[in-house]
């Protein structure tokens, strides 16, 4: 008896500790990126409408599946740069519009020959199947990919690429909403996490920052 | 029903047209409330949800408040506002928008839309949706929306992005603005 109250307190605890420890990561991303902006100002030799990680950090204990069924991890990245946006396909407003956008990204850079790839990752694995994700992805563009994975892997994912999504806890309601940070990553061809675009996002922008990214890169 | 229907087509007519005639005479204006720039996004295999943009003129001097969407297309059409806040977007449910007198009032992304659940049938480019504002002290404002991928302008007459961030989706009707529509949808005396 004494036991399942502990665990109960427990829980709770553990619940506010969760909410607690969400929103202490959301400050801390707005912070970080807001550190970076600052910082890259001062020190990098241009600026873009995100940020660009100054060391970028290489992903690691990746663990998802794409949208053909296969794994996806962090040695999927290596070789190419990828557009990440981490979205859910129920999302009327947000997500398609980012994807509309990464479509006129893609659009932009494919005229200049470029090295890279478009992926959605969702966040809501209980309603995207990865069959499902195919054919949300191939409605915007046919060479888009898309991933999901286990509660677990996904948070994993996200932590990495610095985004943050709340998922309803009564999902009841098969028609429930998940808040996200709605940001585009994007993943250099060392399968580390280069830079972040935040809302609202354009595509004319995104490809005039790529090329800098790009530049900088191979110089 | 159909009677009690053409009574109330009958009577909102009625009430219109004095509604029209008491603006003639406060002042010049001649328009009512316009809609411009409607569409709903074509929706992606298999998904059953939407959003509609439009955006509503009001020359009139007084408030207007659309208080809800219905149209055949789906028994659950809400009005919804997407925020960021800390960082994280945040889609909500709305009771009503209100467009101040002589005000223009854009429902755009990552602003205030018009969200579609449960839909039934794909909504593909090219497509039509019948679509009614429900308004809170008048007869409702029934719109002819395009399906369409990215956002129709008609100011412009053509497709573009329409993307700006949402921090003011209510400006002041400036002089002469309302002279300058193109391709009005729907003009509601």
């Amino acid at each position: 008896m004494k036991e399942s109250t502990n665990t109960k307190i427990t829980n709770g605890f553990a619940a506010s500790m969760k909410k607690s420890l969400l929103l202490i990561l959301c400050l801390a991303t707005i912070g970080i990126g807001a550190w970076f902006g600052i910082n890259q100002k001062q020190t990098a030799p241009f600026e873009i409408s995100g940020f660009a990680f100054p060391e970028p950090s290489p992903l690691n204990g990746i663990n998802l599946t794409n949208h053909d069924n296969n794994p996806l991890t962090e040695d999927s990245f290596k070789g190419s740069w990828t557009f990440i946006y981490v979205g859910y396909t129920f999302c009327p407003d947000a997500c398609p519009m980012a994807m509309t956008v990464l479509n006129q990204l893609h659009g932009l850079l494919e005229k200049k020959n470029s090295n890279v790839s478009m992926m959605l990752v969702s966040v809501d694995p209980d309603r995207d199947t990865p069959e499902k994700l195919k054919n949300y992805v191939g409605h915007f563009n046919s060479s888009f990919s898309a991933a999901t994975g286990s509660p677990d892997n996904i948070k994993v994912f996200a932590n990495q690429v610095r985004s943050v999504y709340v998922l309803p806890q009564d999902r009841s309601d098969p028609n429930y909403i998940v808040d996200h940070s709605s940001s585009i990553i994007l993943i250099d061809p060392n399968a580390s996490v280069h830079a972040i675009f935040t809302p609202p996002q354009k595509a004319s922008d995104l490809a005039s920052d790529f090329e800098k990214i790009n530049a900088q890169y191979n110089g | 029903m159909p009677k009690l229907a053409s009574h109330i087509k009958l009577l909102s007519f009625f009430f219109t047209c004095l509604l029209s005639a008491a603006y003639a005479q406060a002042d010049d204006h001649k328009h009512g409330v316009l809609i411009t720039n409607s569409w709903a996004r074509a929706t992606p295999p298999n998904i059953t949800t939407s959003a509609i943009y439009l955006t509503i003129k009001n020359p009139t001097q007084n408030n207007l408040v659309v208080t809800g969407v219905r149209s055949p297309i789906s028994k659950r059409i809400e009005l919804h506002k997407t925020k960021i806040n800390d960082g994280v977007m945040q889609m909500r449910k709305i009771d009503q928008i209100e467009i101040s007198a002589n005000s223009v009032f854009e429902l755009k992304p990552h602003g205030t839309h018009v969200m579609i659940f449960d839909l039934q049938t794909a909504l593909k480019t090219g497509d039509e949706l019948s679509i009614e504002l429900i308004l809170k002290d008048s007869s409702p404002i029934s719109v002819q929306v395009p399906v369409a991928l990215q956002a129709i302008d008609d100011d412009q007459g053509h497709k573009h992005d329409h993307h700006q961030p949402d921090t003011d989706n209510e400006h002041q009707l400036k002089h002469g603005e309302k002279e300058h529509d193109k391709n009005i949808q729907h003009e509601h005396k």
